[in-house]
């Protein structure tokens, strides 16, 4: 029922937020709605976590379920903290965070106990927070070359008035991806030292690998973009590329590797 | 007084009703206003007067028992122009309607260019006068209730952003793809009349060092001490190029200035840089292959910066909508209050009783007027609409003068006599029934 009702309340939101491009008032009811369901996720996530006296992180289900949770927040954050015209960037975020709750409905495991002990919980903060950061980054990315698209057709329609001034987003997008990867290698050095302690990798061999064929792919973002000045669409399009490397890690090989071992997390 | 226990009413005209030829005869300066709220004393001993005169309308809001032929006959001797002259572009709007005209005027929706600032500061400044002449009255609190609906407007909607000048669009574009404009180097060619207005704007958004490139060195320097800006000759163009995020042509020249080529060759070391260029000039002066110089290079021509200026036209059009709604809640709010001590909807319906009747027998009579055209139509429209109100605008005069000497007894014989409906009635005998602060009954 609660998970119902958070399914309803979050794209009830992600619609009235995508709405908020051609009606701005429609943003209001989007923020209220989006607090709702963020507000029911909470509860249920503290529910879950009391349930099994443990952080609900320990399963694929509840850590996309915290995913989800953190991606609303960031989108009250934005508009509440923010505000002008980046309160346009909860356009973007809620409707991907409702395809992950979707996801999450397909995947939900409940939540398995697992110790989270040595370095397997900086490894699972980092990765998550990393990911927040690299949507964050691709989602700047998708508006630039939105607006971009505009003015190049000399057709100013919606994303003109809406979004930030292209510059700032792609200064935006430079700096989460910056972030992201930082927090990425934090992460991947704490799988690799919790690797030691479990005797094998947290997510399975071909996830490790594929995660340091991820930072590979950012550090090039930043070569392209350090030695041969790249800026703009190119950029932009490549953020979004990468974030689908980023999915890939996270929805296929991490949910190949749980089917596979019939391990949870 | 009780502001509501008064009449407001609004005579005028403006740029919808009136050809400039007669705005500019009726309009009048702060110094006449100031002139005839001295002479005319008599005018706001009731209630209170304000006049609002600007190059697109003269309105006369007036409170009190003053009737349609008085406020035209003070018109008349303020401005010298005789009211026959006036009578067919007026507009005359009472109570509720007045007080929702206004709002719209100080919110800006009421304008020719919607949105534009300056009647916020017109509104405020007939204010003032009243104010500072004595006789503003009970207008004061309409008026500031007025400036709250305008400020309202310009900051809960978008209905005052979004350029609608060359000059100012050319700015906007250059804000919504870089974002800070302090630290752009910007290129104009030319420095003439457009250049030079452009040059203008953009300096005072906040870029300084501006480079002007023209072909007549003197001309160029004149502009560029002006804008704190530095001038060149059209051969150093090349080189300026390559540095430049933004390069504006606004010239006389017939020739192409910048060639793809050119650009290719300025813009090779830096090729994912953002540049906007902005050719205003007829024929153009910059060449349309230059957008292929590199990856993030926009070049918008005249008829591009004209279709971000209609399309902006278009989006404050559509705030329009928002502000009509904060002006009808201000107006709804500014009633109760109002309302709160008077015999407002004993007034109210009065009117509304009227005005159905008005409704329903115009709208039989229309259906066999099938041959009309809508201006016709309009025209029996108005008039049926000035008929009722000036039916109305003598018994209801009466009827707030005998609330507020607390004569319940023929106040109460009006809701018999016309047999209002029985909220109204019910609400109106309530009021009346109490005693008011201030009021001899």
């Amino acid at each position: 029922m609660l998970r119902a009702l958070i399914t309803v309340f979050y794209i009830v939101g992600a619609v009235f937020s995508v709405a908020g491009f051609y009606r701005p008032r429609r943003l209001i009811s989007a923020t209220v709605v989006t607090a709702v369901s963020w507000g029911l996720l909470t509860f249920y996530l503290i529910h879950l976590g009391l349930a099994a006296a443990e952080l609900p992180v320990t399963s694929f289900g509840t850590w996309l379920a915290v995913l989800v949770w953190i991606i609303a927040g960031m989108a009250l954050m934005v508009v509440w903290v923010f505000g002008g015209q980046y309160r346009a960037l909860s356009g973007f975020l809620l409707p991907v965070g409702a395809v992950f709750w979707l996801a999450d409905l397909g995947v939900a495991d409940g939540v398995q106990r697992m110790p989270l002990s040595g370095w397997l919980p900086l490894h699972i903060v980092a990765a998550t927070l990393a990911v927040v950061a690299l949507l964050l980054a691709a989602i700047f990315g998708l508006m630039y070359t939105e607006k971009e698209r505009e003015l190049r057709k000399k057709s100013v329609e919606v994303f003109y008035y809406r979004l930030p001034a292209l510059q700032v987003m792609d200064r935006w997008s430079s700096r989460l991806a910056g972030l992201g990867l930082g927090l990425w290698l934090i992460a991947l050095a704490a799988g690799a030292l919790s690797a030691r302690q479990l005797a094998r990798p947290p997510m399975g061999p071909l996830a490790a690998g594929w995660s340091l064929f991820t930072a590979v792919m950012y550090g090039l973002y930043f070569m392209m973009r350090s030695a041969f000045g790249w800026r703009g669409r190119p950029a932009a399009v490549m953020l979004m590329v990468l974030f689908l490397v980023v999915l890939i890690n996270f929805l296929t090989l991490n949910l190949h590797w749980i089917v596979a071992s019939s391990f949870h997390f | 007084m009780g502001g509501g226990a008064v009449k407001l009413q609004v005579i005028g005209i403006n740029h919808v009703t009136a050809p400039v030829s007669i705005r500019e005869q009726a309009g009048m300066s702060s110094e006449e206003i100031m002139a005839g709220y001295r002479t005319l004393a008599g005018l706001h001993s009731d209630g209170g007067v304000a006049v609002l005169s600007t190059c697109n309308r003269t309105e006369f809001y007036v409170a009190g028992a003053a009737t349609l032929a008085d406020v035209l006959t003070w018109w008349e001797q303020w401005s010298g122009v005789e009211r026959g002259q006036l009578s067919e572009y007026l507009y005359w709007l009472q109570d509720d309607q007045a007080i929702d005209h206004l709002f719209r005027v100080a919110a800006g929706v009421d304008s020719m260019i919607i949105g534009e600032p300056e009647i916020l500061g017109q509104v405020k400044t007939a204010y003032q006068l009243a104010q500072d002449g004595g006789v503003a009255g009970v207008l004061h609190r309409v008026f500031q209730t007025a400036l709250r609906v305008g400020k309202r407007a310009r900051t809960e909607t978008a209905v005052s952003q979004n350029a609608l000048s060359m000059g100012h669009v050319v700015v906007e574009l250059v804000e919504r793809v870089f974002g800070q404009v302090s630290g752009l180097k910007v290129l104009i060619l030319g420095a003439g009349d457009m250049a030079g207005l452009v040059a203008r704007h953009i300096h005072s958004a906040g870029v300084s060092g501006i480079q002007i490139v023209n072909r007549t060195p003197s001309r160029g320097q004149s502009l560029a001490k002006e804008v704190g800006g530095k001038a060149y000759g059209l051969h150093d163009l090349d080189g300026l190029l390559a540095q430049a995020d933004v390069i504006i042509a606004a010239t006389k020249s017939p020739e192409i200035l910048v060639t793809e080529q050119v650009a290719r060759k300025a813009f090779r070391e830096s090729e994912h840089r953002l540049r906007f260029f902005f050719d205003l000039s007829v024929p153009r002066n910059i060449d349309s292959g230059v957008r292929r110089s590199g990856r993030e290079v926009f070049v918008y021509d005249i008829d591009d910066v004209r279709s971000v200026v209609e399309k902006n036209q278009a989006e404050r059009r559509r705030e329009a909508d928002a502000v009509d709604r904060i002006v009808r809640e201000e107006v709804v709010q500014l009633r109760e209050a109002l309302s709160a001590t008077d015999i407002g909807p004993l007034i109210r319906g009065l009117r509304d009783r009227a005005e159905e009747i008005r409704v329903a027998e115009l709208s039989r009579v229309m259906t066999r007027l099938n041959h009309l055209d809508d201006e016709e139509r309009d025209l029996i429209e108005q008039a049926t609409r000035l008929m009722i109100n000036k039916i109305l605008n003598d018994p209801m005069v009466s009827m707030r003068k005998w609330a507020a000497r607390g004569d319940h007894e023929r106040v109460d014989m009006v809701v018999d006599l016309f047999h209002l409906r029985p909220e109204v009635e019910a609400k109106t005998r309530a009021i009346i029934a109490e005693p008011r602060l201030g009021s001899s009954g």
